[in-house]
Formats: C-alpha cells, structure tokens, sequence
C-alpha cells in the first residue's frame, strides 16, 4: 500500500550493489528459451527426472487448485467482505477508515519520495551512483501488496471500494512524487512530518483524544529539539524563520485539530479485521523496537540493577508461551493497572509489544555482540561520549547485521497476531470462525473458503515484508562484507 | 561479596513490590462497590466468605450499569442461533436477545447493550472480574461451575440436550427404531459417553462412527455413511438448516444441558433483578401478549397483567396506584422488554426458529403445553 521509508542507505556500498547487479544481469542472456530449458531443466539424466516428476507434481497441483478455486462458492467472502477487513468498525462512520488510510498512503509515499531524494543527493555529494527507483522496479517490489488489495476488492458488490482503492494507489504514486520533488528544507524534516500525519491519521480514527494531543506535541518537542541540535553543526544554520517554522506549524495543526476541531471516534476496541491485525503489527513492531534495543543495551550493561531487570524481564516473556501471556492480559493485567479497566485489545498490545520487545532485544544482543571491541574502543579514544559511542558507532552497525532475524520476528509477530482469537478479539483469522457461524453459511462446509482467503492475504503481507527486507540487506551490503 | 550484592538487589525489589501493593490497595479503596466484589483470590473459602458478607450490603451491580447507561453481556458470536455477528458487524441471536431483555428493563433501553464476545475459557474468569455484568453464552448449570466458578445461574431460558438426527426418509421415527443403526458421533466427546451410556442402559445395539471434527461428520451423514447424527439438539439443527436432505430430530433427548444467564456470586439484587426480567417474557407469553398487541393489554380488565405492565390499579381504598414489585426497577419494566423485544415465543422463533429449532413440544414449551417453561407469579 505504502513505501516503507527503507530508501536512505549506506551510500558508500551502492557502488558494490550496483556491479553486483550489473553481474547478474550479465548471466543468463542472450538464451532462446529452448537452449535456457537445456541447461536449466534437462542438464542430464537426473535432472530431467526431477524436472519431469517435480513439474507434473506441481501441475496437478496447480490444476487441483485452480479447479477447486473456481468450483467454491465465494459467497460468504463477499457477503462479508467488510467483516474480513475492519471486522465490526461502525458501517456508517467507514469514511474514517478510508480517510485515516489515505492519511497513512500519503505519509508513506511522502516520506519514501523524500527519503529517496535524500538517500540520491548523499550519493552525489559522495560521488557514487544511485539507482533512482522507476515505475517497474517500484511494481516489481510491491505487486504482492497491489495483487492482494486487487483480490480483496474484487469480492466487493459495490464501485465504492473499487473507487477508493484506485483513488488510494494514485495518491500513494502522488504522494511518492510529491516527496521526492520537495524542497531540501522539507525533505530533510520528512520523518517528523510523516509522524504528526500518522498521528492526525489515528485521530480521525480514534478521536481527538488528549493522547493524540500528546503525541502531536511530543513530535513537534523533538523536531524542535533537532533543529536546535542542528544549529551548531556546519551548514545547519539555515535562518530562523526555515529552522522554526515547521515546528510552528505543527504547533498549529496540535491546536486546530485538537482544541478546534473536537469531534469522538472509535477506539481500538471498535477496530477489527485485517485492520486490527495490521495495526497491531504495526504497534508492535514500533514500540517493540526501542523498548527492544534498550532492553538490550540494559542487559549488557554494568549496572547490576538494570541489567537483572532486563534479563529477568527478556528471559520470563521468552520462556513462556505467547498464548498464555494473552491469557494474562486478559485476565490477570488489569489487577495491576489502576482506573478503570482497559479495553482488552489495550491489554493485549501491551503484552504483544513486551513480547516483541524481548525477542528484538535477543536478536539485538546478538548484533551488538558481533561488533568488534575496538569499535568502542576507537570511538572512545576519538573523545566520543558513552551514548554516543553507542548511538553512532556500535548500534547502526548491530542493527545492520541482524536485519534477516529482525525482519523474521517482524513475519513471526505479524502471524503471531492471530492469537488474539483467543481471547475473543476480532481479528482477520477468526473473522473466518464468525462468518462460518451465520445461518446463511452455518453447515456448508465453507471454512476451506475462508480458510484460503485469509492465508492469502497473510502470505501476501509476510512475502512482501521478506522480500523488502532482502532489498534493504543488499542495500546495506549485509552479507557482502 | 557477590551474595551480598544479590541479597542488596532482593531487598530494593522487595520493596518496591510493596510500595506496588501498597498504592494497588489504596486504589482499590477508591473504586466502586462493584469493582471491589471482584474475587481476587479464588482459593480458600475463608476468604471468599468474608468477601460475600461485604458484598451483599450494597450490591451495586444495579446502580453501576444504571449509572454507566449500559449492560456490558458477555456473549458468543460463533454460535449460530444463539450468537452470531452478521455481515454487517451486529450481534444477533438468542442470547443477544436475553442482553437487550435485561437492558430493557434495567435501562429502558433494549439497543444500551454492549456485547463482548467470550471464547468459552474466558468467560467465568471476565464474570468474575466484573467487565461484563451478566454471561449469557450458551453456559450449561452444573453444581460445580454454580459452586467453584462463583457463578450465580438464574432461570433457564433454553433446554438443550443430546438428541438424534436422522435423515427423514429413513424410516426411523424414535429412539426404539435405532437399533443396529450406525450413529455418527465426535469421538472422545461427553455426547460418544452419554450414546454409550443411554443406549446400552435401554439394549439397544448400534455401531458408532467416530469422526473427530463436524466438518468431516457431516458430508458423511449427508452421503449416508451412518443413518443417524448424535450431538446436542441445538447444534442439529443449527446443522440440519443447510443440509441437501430433508431431515427430522427424533424426540427424545438423553442429556440434561439447561442454558441461561449467569451473574457473578455475591450480588442477590443483581441476581433478582436480571432473573424477574427474563423471566418477564415467558410471563408474557403465557398470557398471550407480545410486542405486536403489548398496547392493547395496557387497558386489560385483569389487574394481573396491569400490575406485570405497570400500569395502575385499584388498591383496597379504591385508590389507583402503580404497584411497586420493591426490585428496584422501573414498574414499567416488563412493558419495556416486551414492547421493544419481544416475549419468550418471539425471541425464539425470531433466533431459533431459521436453524429449525421448533419450540411446540420441545422442553422449551410452555409448562401448560406439556413444556419446562414455568414462572413464578408476577405479584
């Protein structure tokens, strides 16, 4: 749906991509596709056996498959279809949804335009190529995702999502465009602009609660606490008015939307579907990252107390299983918390994200641990700060030689949402369950149905995260060194 | 040097964990009446005693829901008949219907519910903390969930039972006629204990087919494979809806599984209040008015039914008065619930009805009709 913001790179290593690149294309040409089935499939005895058997395996498969796909009755996913994907969102507020989305489609496309010009204007001030991304490549790294939506909406019985996802991949093209063509000033900002609208796009959702307010202030504080850090650096003093007002402007749309402009929504507990499933992913990830770095740098720390608290914390949530940490959310987590009890999913995403977190922090202790100790130990002779030792020598690279195993709890975590079945929330899987119970579908058999269409759209999303994740290590040059 | 270290780190923990207890309890003593019923140690029954006697004063469940506008039900939504939610994210069902009763009559307002769907583990443990007011989610009454659970069961609003599917042109007519059939059954399931049990109590022989899931039972009873289907009566029909064949359910039932409400223990003016309102629609039925002639009875010459409506009556001194049943209610309560849901035979056949439950001469029927339906007089 949106670019992910992965396009500012290691600039230095482009040039060895771009001739890793250029390699692989030199094979493999200039072959008719009789000589190119000679070498690849008939090379010899063995190999034509395991051509011939694996291909007629693969071909009654595929027949099967397509026979019994055309032959099912696809009803009951178009009859609840809108279950499938916001599960009990209220119907007549579902412009909420489209809004906050196109929101989101704006920010993703905004932010990677930016971010990819920035990534293209570091490459030139180094003097190493950039590959600047087309159409076909931009097609080439996202048709899972656009296939998928295409299949979703093509079970819908009304234009109207037809119209809006149209209306959805324009603007993410547009937004792309719009990013890219932005001056320097703005670009260099995209990502404190990408947080204030992905914090409006959970407003027009949820409501303009204090928290949004909160949240809103909180990414205006820290855009104003980098343009003051900024201020010192050669080339940063841009003049007062460029440094301060961005972050007025923010100031502005915190009042207007949240003082002017007060008006309710739906909090997560009305949230269900698809969406449920991916907004939790989300979070998780999000607030799983840091809480997971931090978790551990804290583990490797000297200071006892922290250091027993975050290997306490890591090896408890570790060693129990993610259904029964649910289970506690669900039923022992609110005696803890004070007020009022939260809604479940708010019980749920604190433990999905402490799980998250535990994992991340593992896979980032092994990180840090592969650095070798006379990184730190340069970095402390050049008179670098602790925290900035870590910040700007050992963790880009930790972070950097783990990007397959964070990517693969990222996938991990994405189907882990699942779980949430267990303590009733709706979510894309058990929308399947509900949709088998209604009496037009009750008896049929139809659970294979629903079964497939929700596989589909999870290997959808976890294919196009592993394959994002793939582009980002041969951008980073991971394995190559 | 190093285990003194640790025992330094133990004593910082443990007093932070104390100073944690410490504000959990101030907390505590500033909440509701209604939240601090929540049982939190479900062992000894010293505990729980004491608990009880606190309890009971004030119960507040009753204020608490008035207070907050809504009836928060603890629900099924994978249940067809009883609790489904519908292609456009709406809760519907029998026991939907039982929450929206309640709401009628505790708030005026049968649409003030707010359903949250309990898969079946959860739902004693969420009664007990106190999210949801009231469970209504096809929950069988036993002596132990009514003991161990510290669930309060109130009147039965639904009778099932294990019963016998057969396909209708099978010549099979009653339970005597099974003899040497094949009967399909869930294996390792209390139904395989009970068929075993039930039939070899009466000599009768059969042969069970064992499946371990409904989605391979039944496209084999459909094809034939055996020529009857044990299971529950409700779950039947709820099957037999969609069938190719024609089906019928034979008429007896071998098992004992009363569904209703259930309230958390401790609160006996919750408890009265959520049993008299459903009760109030079997009342109604048996009195002939539901939410098509309920205006028609508020001019009714038996003061019974003006007092079950609210409406007022002529007391000894000849004065009209609205009589006060003294559950803390609106008088009007049953007219709100039978206006704005329906009686019993509504609510059942609205629901149960389309998966071809029948409600004449099932257990479910009135008690004049031969049924179990039976309520205390509305005086």
């Amino acid at each position: 749906m949106s670019n992910s913001g992965l396009s500012a790179g290691d600039a230095q290593l482009m040039n060895a991509v771009a001739e890793a690149e250029a390699e692989s294309a030199r094979h493999g040409q200039d072959l008719t596709p009789g000589q190119w089935a000679k070498k690849n499939l008939f090379d010899g005895v063995l190999n034509s056996i395991f051509t011939l058997v694996f291909g007629s395996i693969a071909l009654v498969t595929i027949w099967f498959g397509a026979r019994w796909f055309i032959d099912s009755d696809w009803e009951i996913v178009r009859a609840n279809l809108r279950l499938f994907m916001v599960g009990q969102f209220p119907r007549d507020d579902l412009f909420r949804l489209w809004v906050s989305g196109y929101i989101v489609v704006f920010m993703g496309g905004f932010v990677a335009g930016a971010m990819a010009h920035n990534a293209q204007d570091l490459a030139d001030m180094q003097g190493v190529e950039y590959e600047r991304a087309t159409w076909g490549s931009l097609l080439r790294r996202f048709w899972t995702i656009i296939a998928i939506i295409i299949f979703f909406v093509s079970f819908a019985r009304t234009a109207l999502p037809y119209i809006g996802v149209a209306g959805g991949m324009v603007l993410a093209v547009g937004s792309r465009e719009l990013g890219w063509r932005a001056p320097a000033a703005v670009r260099a900002r995209s990502v404190y602009i990408g947080a204030a609208l992905f914090i409006i796009s959970m407003m027009v959702l949820a409501g303009t609660s204090r928290l949004g307010g909160f949240a809103l202030g909180a990414v205006a504080l820290a855009w104003v606490a980098s343009e003051t850090g900024k201020r010192d650096l050669p080339g940063g003093g841009a003049g007062m008015v460029q440094r301060w007002a961005p972050a007025i402007l923010v100031a502005v749309v915190v009042f207007v939307v949240t003082v002017l402009l007060p008006y309710d929504g739906y909090g997560w507990e009305d949230w269900g579907g698809l969406h449920i499933t991916l907004f939790t992913t989300v979070f998780g990830i999000g607030m799983g990252m840091p809480i997971g770095i931090l978790l551990a740098l804290g583990r490797r720390s000297d200071l006892p107390v922290l250091k027993t608290a975050s290997v306490i914390f890591i090896e408890f949530i570790r060693g129990v299983p993610l259904i029964s940490l649910l289970l506690f959310s669900n039923l022992m987590l609110p005696l803890f918390l004070p007020g009022d009890r939260p809604a479940d999913l708010t019980l749920a995403v604190i433990v999905i994200t402490g799980f998250s977190a535990a994992y991340i922090a593992e896979i980032v202790r092994g990180g840090l641990q592969a650095v070798p100790k006379g990184q730190t130990e340069a970095a402390q002779a050049s008179g670098m700060s602790a925290g900035a030792v870590q910040r700007l020598i050992v963790l880009p690279q930790a972070l950097r030689a783990v990007i397959p195993a964070m990517v693969g709890q990222f996938i991990s975590l994405f189907k882990d949402t699942s779980l949430l079945s267990i303590i009733g929330i709706l979510e894309f899987l058990r929308v399947s369950d509900v949709a088998n119970a209604q009496p037009d579908f009750v008896g049929k058999g139809l659970a294979p149905v629903t079964y497939v269409f929700v596989a589909l759209g999870y290997a959808a999303f976890a294919y196009t995260l592993s394959k994002e994740s793939r582009r980002l290590e041969t951008r980073l040059g991971v394995g190559v060194r | 040097m190093h285990n003194s270290k640790l025992l330094k780190l133990l004593a910082v923990l443990l007093a932070f964990v104390m100073i944690a207890a410490a504000c959990g309890d101030d907390d505590d003593e500033g909440s509701t009446d209604a939240e601090t019923e929540t049982p939190d140690e479900g062992g000894s029954d010293g505990e729980g005693d004491d608990d009880t006697v606190e309890l009971t004063q004030s119960g507040g469940t009753l204020a608490k829901v008035q207070d907050a506008g809504t009836l928060q039900c603890g629900g099924n939504d994978t249940l067809p008949g009883f609790g489904i939610v519908d292609a456009d994210g709406a809760f519907s069902g029998f026991d939907i219907d039982f929450c929206a009763v309640v709401a009628a009559a505790v708030l005026g307002d049968s649409t003030a519910v707010e359903v949250t769907p309990l898969v079946a583990a959860q739902r004693f443990p969420t009664l007990q903390s106190g999210e949801i007011d009231i469970l209504i989610r096809n929950t069988t009454w036993t002596a132990s969930r009514d003991g161990a659970e510290q669930a309060n069961f109130l009147h039965t609003t639904f009778y099932d039972g294990q019963g016998f599917m057969v396909a209708a042109d099978s010549g099979i007519a009653s339970l005597d006629d099974v003899a040497d059939a094949s009967i399909c059954v869930l294996t390792g399931t209390t139904t395989l204990l009970n068929l075993n049990a039930v039939l070899g109590d009466l000599g009768i022989p059969f042969t069970a087919v064992e499946f371990e899931s409904n989605d391979e039972l039944n496209p084999a009873f459909q094809a034939g494979q055996c020529e009857v289907w044990t299971s529950d009566a409700s779950q039947l029909a709820s099957f037999a809806a969609n069938m190719d064949i024609e089906t019928s359910i034979l008429p007896e039932i071998i098992s004992k599984e009363p569904l209703g409400p259930v309230v958390a223990d401790g609160d006996t003016e919750w408890a009265q209040v959520v049993n008299w309102a459903v009760m109030a629609t079997v009342q109604a039925w048996e009195w002939g008015i539901d939410s098509t002639n309920v205006d028609d009875f508020l001019t009714s010459e038996d003061s019974n039914i003006l007092r079950f409506l609210g409406e007022p009556i002529e007391d000894d001194d000849g004065n009209s008065v609205v009589a006060e049943v003294g559950l803390g209610l609106d008088p009007k309560f049953a007219y709100n619930i039978i206006s704005q849901v329906g009686n019993y035979q509504e609510i059942f056949e609205k629901n149960l009805g389309p998966i071809g439950l029948a409600l004449e001469g099932s257990p479910n029927d009135l008690w004049t009709n031969g049924g179990l339906q039976y309520v205390p007089p509305f005086r």
